[in-house]
């Protein structure tokens, strides 16, 4: 972005012309466009590698892919608007999974029970994460990279490396992933009703509102009597359920979950979350974002398999992407700014 | 000061002066002042004068329920309250204006009409959504009272002139109805011109019998604003003087220690 862009009369005169209106709405729909315009050149070239990759099932295969990582991102987002991180969710996701699994394997509940435990269990992980930050004010990033290993050495302690293999689990349990409504897998329309619940909400509710103003501005916040540290308890909380709900589906999804079921999945949600506009730094950024790019992550890795090109490719072209957007919403942010500056102050 | 004469800079309107809104007794925070005392009416503008240190932006800390206090009590309509947090403060209808604009008043990245309405957003929501109308409608009325310049209430506040985001935060305020406004440093960083229009606003809100306490370190200021200039020095109320009997010098004196309280 030159200097000279910005001070031509014509730019000023566009934000002028857009009433400056809503400029944090604006910039995530620039953000959210964008994504979607990388991905729509991801699945043009692709598809002229490769015309394989352009087909119902191979999309449908992709979203299946996303949906869990996608329930995940939409708790993780919550967090990360409140200038928090939560590392522990591949932890969370992997304990309740094998638990669930192992509850279901032994007959000891049956599906809605098993699937109502491990919804608790991820609740209750994700309560101990918000205590351990808004309670013991322990900084986030810190406090669960400890829980990562412990909620990790729980599920290594309960599974002992035992498996729990689809042979052991219940037929209606499996069901649930190979399941669809009107023509949809299961899991895809589970996984945009969360974010579309949660997407609507952090826009439109006061509470919403006040997750925002903490991330936005936390010493503000506080003044105008915002209860702060109960919001960033129960952001916390959101996220586990959404970690627990990733758990509960895992087995369904996979068929087998053992001690190590989702390691390394926090690192998947967060590059999504970041490859989506949503600022690691808080305040700014959208659930529909953070899953558009979990859609792009996993489209561009599903690409790179069909392409027959190695797993170096895949994390290069990962990581160069979560650079870009960065790089690109750091850019977005200063240049309105700086229009905003120039036209604002009169 | 460009031509202006002191009476457009300080446009003091009439105000009946009422009961005693909150009063303030032995008020101390360990460290920080010690024996605090005094009242503010309605309709009355009580000057906090003294040096930076003297403890003024301590006092309203304290008695927005930011910090606590270690001793004294407070009472609010004559009678003691017991503020625990800002939520306490607003509920018994104090309200605090701080000195950081930037650090605690605003949220730059929101709309003036999410800052204006940011501490009633609960309120302003119906089965948890909120109302948007509602909520444009009352940023507009108080963007329209406090006259404040925009390309409309959806502009984002960090677009807007120091004067202008003052006066957003004042509405935010003032949306939830408050009867004592705590005024820190309320013209700090402000042109001159906006400087007028933020003393109009103070006294137009103390003629509708508001209670208001002006934390300020220029002395013209609070000269010019108060009806009741108390002065702080190192935490303890050094002098308290009437608009009639006060003058730069003998809060000058007193702010520095050099005067019989």
């Amino acid at each position: 972005m030159s200097a000279q862009a910005i001070d031509s009369p014509s730019n000023s005169a566009l934000a002028g012309r857009l009433g400056l209106e809503r400029t944090l709405t604006l910039v995530a729909r620039l953000r959210e466009a964008g994504i979607l315009l990388v991905l729509l050149a991801v699945v043009v070239i692709v598809t002229i590698q490769a015309p394989l990759f352009f087909s119902v099932s191979n999309f449908e295969q992709i979203l299946l892919n996303v949906s869990l990582i996608a329930i995940v991102a939409v708790g993780q987002t919550t967090v990360v608007l409140t200038r928090n991180v939560d590392l522990s969710v591949g932890s969370v996701v992997g304990l309740v999974a094998f638990a669930s699994g192992d509850l279901l394997k032994e007959h000891t509940l049956g599906v809605a029970g098993a699937i109502a435990v491990g919804c608790a269990l991820g609740l209750g992980l994700g309560a101990l994460n918000g205590l351990i930050v808004a309670v013991a004010r322990v900084p986030a990033i810190v406090a669960t990279l400890g829980t990562l290993y412990v909620y990790r050495g729980l599920d290594f302690l309960i599974a002992g490396g035992k498996q729990v293999s689809a042979i052991d689990l219940p037929h209606d349990y499996l069901g649930i992933a190979s399941s669809s409504v009107l023509g949809i897998p299961t899991l895809i329309v589970a996984a945009a009703l969360i974010a579309v619940v949660a997407a609507y909400l952090l826009r439109n509710s006061g509470v919403g509102r006040q997750l925002y103003a903490i991330g936005s501005n936390p010493a503000a916040a506080e003044v105008v009597g915002i209860p702060t540290q109960r919001l960033i308890f129960g952001a916390f909380v959101v996220c586990g359920l959404c970690a627990g709900v990733a758990g509960v589906l895992w087995g369904s999804r996979f068929g087998s979950v053992n001690a190590l079921a989702a390691s390394g999945l926090e690192l998947q949600v967060i590059a999504a979350v970041v490859v989506g506009g949503v600022n690691i730094f808080g305040g700014s950024g959208t659930v529909v974002g953070a899953v558009l790019g979990a859609i792009l992550l996993a489209t561009i890795e599903n690409a790179l398999r069909i392409l027959h090109l190695s797993e170096f490719w895949l994390l290069a072209i990962d990581g160069a992407i979560i650079l870009l957007a960065v790089g690109t919403d750091a850019a977005i942010r200063g240049y309105f700014q700086r229009i905003l500056v120039r036209t604002g102050r009169r | 000061m460009v031509g202006r004469r002191l009476e457009t800079l300080f446009p003091k309107e009439h105000a009946t002066i009422g009961e005693v809104a909150l009063e303030v007794r032995g008020l101390a925070r360990k460290g920080v002042f010690s024996d605090v005392s005094f009242q503010v009416r309605h309709g009355e503008i009580v000057g906090l004068a003294g040096l930076v240190g003297a403890g003024r932006t301590e006092v309203a800390r304290v008695l927005f329920g930011i910090d606590r206090a270690d001793a004294g009590e407070v009472l609010v309509a004559g009678k003691r309250a017991d503020i625990n947090s800002p939520k306490d403060a607003m509920r018994l209808g104090i309200v605090y204006v701080p000195e950081d604009r930037h650090e605690q008043g605003l949220v730059l990245d929101f709309s003036i009409a999410a800052n204006v309405s940011l501490p009633i957003v609960q309120k302003l929501s119906r089965l948890l959504v909120v109302d948007r109308a509602q909520e444009r409608r009352l940023a507009a009325d108080y963007s329209k009272q406090l006259q404040v310049r925009s390309t409309g209430v959806d502009q984002t506040a960090s677009g807007l002139s120091g004067g202008n985001q003052q006066k957003v935060v004042i509405a935010k305020w003032l949306a939830t109805r408050p009867t004592v406004l705590l005024l820190d440093e309320p013209t700090q960083g402000v042109d001159i011109g906006a400087k007028a229009e933020v003393h109009r606003i103070i006294s137009q809100l103390a003629a509708q019998g508001m209670a208001i306490v002006l934390i300020s370190s220029e002395l013209l200021e609070v000269l010019g604003m108060a009806d009741r200039i108390v002065v702080l020095h190192e935490g303890r109320v050094a002098a308290e003087f009437g608009r009639d009997n006060a003058s730069q010098e003998r809060i000058m004196a007193a702010a520095t220690g050099h005067a019989e309280a």
